[in-house]
């Protein structure tokens, strides 16, 4: 999950800068099934507790990081 | 264009104007498509192939990648794609990694100096970003207090 939030950040996917939620799912591709799974659970974690910020847009769900918590997901990353 | 130049290219005004827009359209989402492609560290270093690729490996740096997938998302054809990583290879940059089915899965080598580096480089652009957007996010405050 950490590089899918390091791909977001170091693309400036913040606030209203957003990308397709699929796109972050495409680190997962070559992950075994349980792996896959743990990914999904960190990213449901991540929005849980609003690093991720999600909305419907264009008819698909589209995910941003979280400004207010930019200190927060550095640690994270780092 | 003038006049004398649609002339000459035999066009009727309808299907220049057309063709020009739709050229138009094709250049403003090759330009949406480029924003997307790659980030902090090749706005800094140059979008070359080799930025682009280490860029990409830094990104994802606990994981591996497949060619094919690394082409896919820099925006660069697979034969450059495959150049870039054979130079990064001979230079320890990158490592294989495994095999799933027929594809080759390559890797960060996080032990070779020059990569440890580009981490450093790569985390303080990190940190820059961080900085910028919390000051613009203050700004916004102030600008709409709640």
């Amino acid at each position: 999950m950490t590089a899918a939030l390091r791909r977001l950040f170091n693309k400036r996917r913040i606030g209203g800068k957003h990308t397709e939620e699929k796109n972050l799912f495409l680190d997962a591709k070559h992950l075994s099934k349980e792996e896959q799974r743990q990914f999904e659970d960190d990213y449901k974690l991540c929005v849980n507790n609003g690093l991720i910020l999600k909305k419907k847009s264009t008819g698909e769900w589209h995910i941003s990081l979280n400004p207010r918590k930019l200190a927060e997901i550095l640690q994270v990353i780092q | 264009m003038t006049q004398e130049n649609r002339r000459s290219t035999g066009l009727p005004r309808k299907v220049f104007l057309l063709c020009l827009l739709i050229f138009h359209k094709k250049e403003v989402l090759v330009k949406m498509e480029a924003t997307t492609m790659w980030g902090e560290f090749c706005n800094t270093f140059g979008t070359t192939g080799r930025n682009r690729v280490i860029e990409f490996f830094l990104e994802g740096r606990e994981l591996d990648f497949g060619l094919g997938d690394v082409a896919e998302r820099t925006g660069l054809i697979r034969a450059t794609a495959y150049n870039v990583a054979d130079e990064l290879l001979k230079e320890g940059i990158l490592v294989l990694s495994r095999k799933v089915g027929r594809t080759q899965l390559y890797k960060l080598n996080l032990a070779e100096p020059k990569v440890k580096v580009f981490i450093e480089a790569f985390n303080m652009m990190l940190q820059r970003i961080a900085e910028q957007e919390g000051e613009l996010e203050i700004e916004r405050r102030i600008a709409i207090p709640a």
